[in-house]
């Protein structure tokens, strides 16, 4: 069984604080807007998105396992919501092309050397498999191990997507002199 | 100094989660930003009250 697997509730399982599970879904709410905004395409799908998933999991609590990873647990409800609505609705499947600068309100930064903004735009171009392992491991700090948990993909994998995502990602902000590995994975590929 | 060139083009690329960390590459560095940004916006009223509804509940139990 995985550190935060759902597991059967039985009669001898003593009964779990809901006010420590509240609190550990209070101090989630932030990492787990950040990982919805990355995946979503905009940010009122993106906060829907994160109520829905706290709201089942506290309708699924008891199948949580205390002092295991909570927010790889409460990801991967996300995730499953997320792909679920993703094959359900065809309107998300088209993203929205202004969708991006309606991802994050900033301000440019002048000492920054890459805008915030031109990244939240060129991540919402990438596949939402590339979305979401860079949003988790280089921008979350989650580890492969758990990112590939939360998928249910191998760790390889995991690597696999994410310096995909980075090549494809830098390849977009910075002009297609950086889109070489792109073209050599494709022609690799064919 | 073949033989370093030839290490050198073979090189993994670097771990992205740590490279963040590090700041010393800049796409990690901006995914990094980008996740802290949105986890600093303050909470929305709506989140604010789903919390407000989940205490509600724990507290009618308690009752």
């Amino acid at each position: 069984m995985t550190a935060f697997a759902a597991r059967p509730v039985t009669d001898t399982d003593v009964p779990f604080d809901d006010e420590v599970f509240k609190e550990q879904l209070v101090a989630i709410i932030p990492s787990l807007r950040a990982f919805a905004r990355g995946l979503c395409g905009t940010r009122e799908m993106a906060d829907d998105m994160a109520q829905d998933a706290m709201m089942r999991a506290w309708s699924a609590r008891t199948s949580y396992i205390p002092d295991t990873n909570f927010r790889a647990w409460i990801f991967k409800i996300l995730r499953n919501n997320y792909y679920t609505t993703y094959r359900k609705n065809a309107r998300m499947v088209a993203w929205d092309p202004d969708a991006a600068e309606r991802l994050l309100v900033i301000a440019p930064s002048q000492e920054s050397s890459i805008e915030l903004a031109d990244v939240a735009a060129a991540l919402n171009k990438l596949p939402a498999e590339q979305r979401e392992v860079l949003m988790m491991v280089a921008a979350g700090g989650v580890s492969y191990e758990d990112a590939a948990e939360i998928i249910g993909c191998a760790v390889g994998t995991v690597k696999s997507r994410v310096a995909r995502g980075r090549t494809a990602l830098a390849a977009l902000i910075n002009g297609p002199e950086d889109g070489i590995d792109v073209k050599l994975e494709r022609e690799q590929r064919s | 100094m073949a033989r370093n060139n030839r290490r050198n083009k073979t090189r993994e690329k670097p771990d992205m989660a740590l490279a963040a960390k590090a700041g010393s590459d800049p796409i990690a560095d901006a995914l990094k930003r980008l996740h802290d940004t949105v986890a600093k916006e303050p909470m929305p009223d709506a989140f604010l009250d789903l919390v407000a509804q989940i205490e509600a509940k724990i507290e009618s139990r308690r009752e």
